[in-house]
């Protein structure tokens, strides 16, 4: 790494650093989220994560490719995980941003358009996620899906995790395509292979989305309403409201 | 500005979130690992530095087009502590449970890396906390002091001599923690 003018040394791990002293920077560095938290981080992103080897990013982009195309076609229609155009104002955990104007605008994931920023922006963020009401979906296979089960965090092989990815993306896909009934029937299928999956909260609101497109709207805002309540302040919970026009939580 | 958005055709909006898309994933698979960090540096839980950093990377999905390559990191970790400043937590570093110091001697064997961390954890404990950050994002992250300074507003002159200290500190802290080590492992 180049030196530039200001920098008091070279760093310690590259210089003069004891065999003791270097055990120890080299262990902070070996901290970093697991494979399940990086696989839903980059779901959630609508990208693929190297570390997990899965193909996923041609569906992503085939995903928002599609998403781009109906939004500059459709207006305000909302669409997962691009929301282009249309976007005013995006309040993500409080920041507010403004986009810039006149440019297509692409959020993943993205965050509602033009709501006003919620009061307390981050409530329980740090609570674990409670598990998606059961009764929302097929019933589920036995016991892993059972009512404690908290979100599976990091309990998961890395085969699965691709496919649970490639399943939830998939999913995705089919709902920003406007296929609502596949994207239920893929997300029956995750549901079945994966009843703990690290993807519960995600697949529910994907089901969510895909129920309003087929215009089962009082099913989808049930689900919503529950889902709202259960993921109060997250990311997931914002869009999920949007999507099926509740009120802000 | 340019024309709004819905005149743009689509095929032009669905290249440019490809590229986009492509650049996204890009900086994701470098830097979220180091903007994870950076949060559960701030006291965060596993689970909420995995939220924080998929709304950093949201953040800076928005911003794309205005990140210098070069830059990427800092801005990601500027925007990650932003993120983590609005969440209202205290900044807390390194909270350590009192018999930290027990399990690392049960566990300490070199090679064993959750001792080796906790290892870490508790020498970068007995660095003053104003110190640390500095000598974190310098010392690990890769960070420039220029770009400290920016980071966390405050003079070049700062980040000089607040490494400076933080150097020292540690130093002294490893050498303590190391030598407290090879006694017990004569016992």
């Amino acid at each position: 790494m180049t030196r530039p003018v200001g920098d008091p040394s070279e760093r310690l791990l590259e210089t003069d650093a004891t065999d003791f002293e270097r055990r120890v920077l080299e262990a902070a560095l070996q901290q970093k989220p697991s494979k399940a938290s990086t696989a839903r981080m980059a779901a959630a992103l609508g990208v693929s994560a190297t570390a997990i080897g899965t193909a996923t990013t041609a569906k992503a982009l085939a995903a928002g490719a599609a998403a781009s195309k109906g939004t500059a076609a459709a207006g305000a229609s909302v669409l997962w995980p691009w929301v282009s155009a249309g976007v005013a104002v995006l309040v993500v955990g409080g920041v507010v941003v403004g986009t810039r104007s006149g440019e297509p605008t692409r959020v993943p994931h993205a965050a509602p358009p033009a709501v006003t920023a919620p009061k307390d922006p981050v409530p329980a963020r740090e609570l674990p996620a409670p598990p998606p009401a059961p009764a929302d979906t097929p019933a589920p296979s036995p016991a892993a899906a059972t009512a404690a089960a908290p979100r599976a965090r990091a309990v998961t092989a890395a085969g699965d995790l691709g496919d649970q990815v490639a399943l939830i993306d998939s999913a995705r896909a089919a709902v920003s395509d406007g296929a609502g009934a596949r994207a239920l029937e893929i997300l029956r299928r995750y549901q079945e292979r994966y009843p703990a999956g690290s993807f519960r909260p995600e697949a529910a609101a994907i089901k969510i989305e895909a129920l309003m497109k087929l215009g089962r709207e009082s099913e989808a805002r049930a689900l919503a309403e529950r889902f709202v309540a259960e993921h109060r302040g997250s990311l997931l919970a914002r869009r999920v409201a949007e999507v099926a026009g509740l009120a802000q939580p | 500005m340019a024309a709004p958005a819905e005149r743009i055709p689509a095929t032009v909006m669905a290249a440019v979130a490809a590229v986009d898309n492509r650049r996204l994933e890009t900086i994701f698979n470098a830097h979220h690992a180091t903007v994870w960090r950076a949060l559960r540096r701030r006291g965060l839980s596993p689970e909420a530095a995995e939220d924080a950093t998929q709304e950093t990377f949201l953040l800076a999905a928005e911003k794309l087009n205005d990140i210098r390559p070069e830059s990427e990191k800092a801005f990601l970790i500027a925007t990650a502590l932003r993120v983590a400043h609005s969440l209202g937590r205290k900044t807390v570093r390194w909270e350590l449970d009192e018999d930290m110091d027990q399990r690392l001697a049960a566990g300490r064997d070199a090679g064993d890396r959750r001792a080796d961390r906790q290892l870490c954890d508790l020498v970068l404990s007995k660095v003053d906390p104003d110190l640390v950050e500095v000598f974190v994002l310098y010392e690990l992250e890769g960070l420039t002091s220029p770009e400290i300074a920016e980071l966390l507003q405050i003079p070049l002159g700062s980040v000089a001599s607040r490494l400076r200290r933080a150097r020292e500190q540690f130093r002294d802290a490893a050498a303590r923690v190391e030598k407290s080590l090879q006694k017990e492992g004569q016992s």
